[in-house]
């Protein structure tokens, strides 16, 4: 009863006029990013993090929330139309979805994924509205010793999770955490490595930072390459699904929702990894796998309630521990702190406005995702016709302007720049950039907690293992290690034990 | 040998070097009383060890072999190096010229990189640059430098 009208209270806020009009406009700007390739949601909320300054906590929070969802329904437009996602979470959905385009059912495939989408979203806000009161309660109970270890299972999962060398995503972490030790110590205000900038004394901003590693070197990295898109020409027709479409895609989509969501709670999880692990299940207990590839819409509902439903529950790590699950909540994370509020356990105390008006406000857009997309699919469609080398200028204009509002000076914009080129040097060799920015935005709380849990345990690292929660939350992540160590221990093992065998014969 | 992994590689090791003396000049301290440069030390300390895995790995061909040239081949690689060199001019100029001067001289010299006609280019750029002021100035007080132009 509580919840309820707690939910109420939300709805109250949410829908005020403002607050309204924040929540549309970052949903709409939220599927446009979605629906333009060369720019995901990270770059995006990094560049209009500024733009949040000069306008309430709650409004700036909804805003930006809301470009974080409405990505994902917007990536699913570019994946069905032109067979390249908008975004990294819309991959998945080009392999049924496009195949479907191509045998004109693009209109079932884009109803699939807008309903699949707000049926999986909303549902996914129920599940972060029951789970996160519990949890924030939970919360409070955490000690530096908790913080530590859940911090470092975040970074295990994200490095564990990553798509290319383990190895790579490692050191991407380590170099994040480098990062996070610049500017003034949290403990004893010691100036580190400032080398004399007074700029540097707050340390680096997560926004140039994320500006440069996915707003320009995205678009560095895709000047250099030969830009063809070919749209599918056929008029889009009946882009509510059939009755057949339904009962194919109804198990898919409740199976993407619960995936979606379970992911989306843990750290590093997230809407990427949520609708590759649906469309895989999708298949594999498919009585027709073959189907798969060739335009099943169980491929295309499956992954879109996934990466929504995810879109949803990542938002309970970040609103009742303060540890943001992936980069674009580690962004938003950044937000919360420039607007002097600190997420975690106690803001649903100390700031309910901020929380139940967030929350609720998410219900609502998710809903004007739902109602404003389908009758503006001729729109973006349009707006995909826009060739790069008008985009692309304009996408480095607002990240520079962007980061020049940040504080007033260029000394952010060199910043964003010079993460700009390494952005696009990460790209060329294969190096992710969302460990870094994770380890980045975690770095000084790791380094506060750690600091402070040894000082209280006299240096002992036992009591990390003993205390019941650091405990579990460590075994965990030293798991994750060695279950990803473990295949390339025995690898070595074989490759070793062939030569010796060899040079016995 | 993957010369792509040999270079980061080494990269990784020369940050981690030149850091892991940063944190030994701020102080890494003890477990019962850790210092500033305390993560920082540990931190650097697993890219240091985990770059020298890298380069061995590459250097043993463990990681395919490739040459540094490879992920420029055929692509159109003078783009994005240009690009960086105006956005470094940019920020150079920014506080001399003005914003509205740089940026749309940037703007302009971006779209004519993308083989915009000239007079398109200039156009495009004066009312994306126009477009810009009048969201970040005028909407939010962003007070950009005047510069030459005195705005």
């Amino acid at each position: 009863m509580e919840t309820l009208q707690s939910l109420l209270y939300g709805f109250s806020i949410a829908l005020q006029p403002e607050n309204l009009l924040f929540c549309l406009f970052g949903s709409l700007l939220g599927t446009l990013v979605g629906v333009l390739p060369g720019i995901g949601p990270i770059g995006a909320i990094a560049i209009l993090l500024p733009v949040t300054f000069k306008i309430s906590t709650t409004g700036a929070i909804i805003m930006l929330a809301g470009l974080y969802y409405g990505a994902m329904y917007g990536g699913s437009t570019t994946s069905v139309l032109v067979n390249i996602p908008g975004e990294a979470a819309s991959v998945i959905t080009c392999i049924d979805g496009h195949k479907m385009a191509l045998q004109g059912r693009a209109g079932p495939a884009l109803g699939m994924a807008a309903f699949g989408s707000f049926i999986a979203g909303t549902l996914g806000l129920v599940g972060l509205m029951l789970f996160a009161i519990p949890l924030a309660g939970f919360a409070l109970k955490f000690g530096p010793h908790e913080y530590f270890s859940l911090i470092i299972l975040g970074l295990t999962f994200v490095t564990y999770l990553s798509h290319g060398s383990m190895l790579k995503a490692v050191m991407m972490a380590c170099f994040g955490l480098m990062l996070s030790n610049i500017g003034l110590d949290p403990i004893t205000a010691a100036p580190r490595i400032t080398f004399g900038f007074m700029e540097l004394f707050e340390g680096l901003g997560i926004a140039p930072v994320c500006m440069g590693l996915f707003g320009i070197g995205e678009v560095l990295f895709n000047l250099e390459r030969k830009y063809s898109r070919k749209i599918v020409q056929a008029k889009i027709r009946q882009l509510f699904p059939s009755k057949l479409d339904w009962m194919a895609s109804k198990w898919a989509l409740a199976r993407g929702t619960a995936i979606g969501f379970l992911l989306g709670i843990l750290p590093g999880g997230g809407p990427v990894l949520a609708s590759f692990l649906s469309y895989g299940l999708e298949k594999k207990i498919s009585k027709e796998p073959q189907k798969f590839g060739t335009g099943a819409i169980e491929g295309v509902a499956g992954p879109e309630s996934a990466n929504n439903s995810a879109a949803s529950s990542s938002f309970i790590p970040l609103l009742t521990l303060g540890i943001p699950p992936n980069p674009s909540l580690a962004i938003l994370f950044g937000a919360f702190l420039i607007h002097g509020i600190t997420p975690g356990p106690l803001l649903l105390t100390e700031n309910p406005d901020v929380f139940w008006g967030v929350l609720s406000s998410m219900y609502v857009g998710n809903f004007m995702l739902l109602v404003l997309n389908l009758p503006l699919i001729a729109i973006w469609v349009q707006v995909l016709r826009v060739p790069p080398r008008y985009l692309y200028p304009l996408i480095l204009m607002f990240c520079l302007v962007g980061a020049y509002s940040l504080n007033n000076n260029v000394f952010d914009v060199s910043v964003m720049i010079l993460f700009g080129v390494l952005g696009y040097l990460f790209r060329k060799f294969d190096y992710e950039g969302a460990p870094l920015v994770l380890a980045f935005v975690l770095g000084p709380m790791l380094d506060m907690n750690l600091r402070q849990a040894l000082l209280v345990s006299d240096g002992s690292f036992a009591d990390f293992f003993l205390r019941p929660i650091s405990g579990v939350t460590l075994g965990l992540a030293v798991l994750l290690l060695v279950s990803a160590s473990f295949p390339l221990i025995v690898k070595n093992l074989q490759t070793y034990r062939a030569s010796v065998g060899d040079e016995q014969c | 040998m993957n010369r792509h992994d040999f270079v980061s590689g080494l990269f990784g090791l020369g940050a981690s070097v030149f850091f892991v003396t940063k944190a030994l000049e701020l102080g890494v301290g003890a477990f019962v009383d850790p210092q500033p440069g305390f993560l920082l030390f540990w931190s650097t300390l697993i890219l240091g060890l985990l770059s020298i895995v890298l380069v061995a790995k590459s250097a043993m061909g463990r990681y395919g072999r490739t040459r540094f040239a490879d992920s420029w081949r055929d692509l159109t690689w003078w783009n994005p190096a240009i690009t960086v060199g105006l956005l470094c001019l940019y920020a150079l100029v920014l506080r001399r010229v003005g914003f509205l001067l740089a940026m749309c001289g940037l703007m302009a010299l971006l779209y004519a990189l993308g083989r915009v006609r000239l007079h398109v280019s200039i156009a495009g750029a004066i009312a994306t640059v126009s477009l810009a002021y009048a969201i970040f100035h005028f909407g939010l007080q962003v007070p950009f430098p005047k510069g030459i132009l005195a705005w």
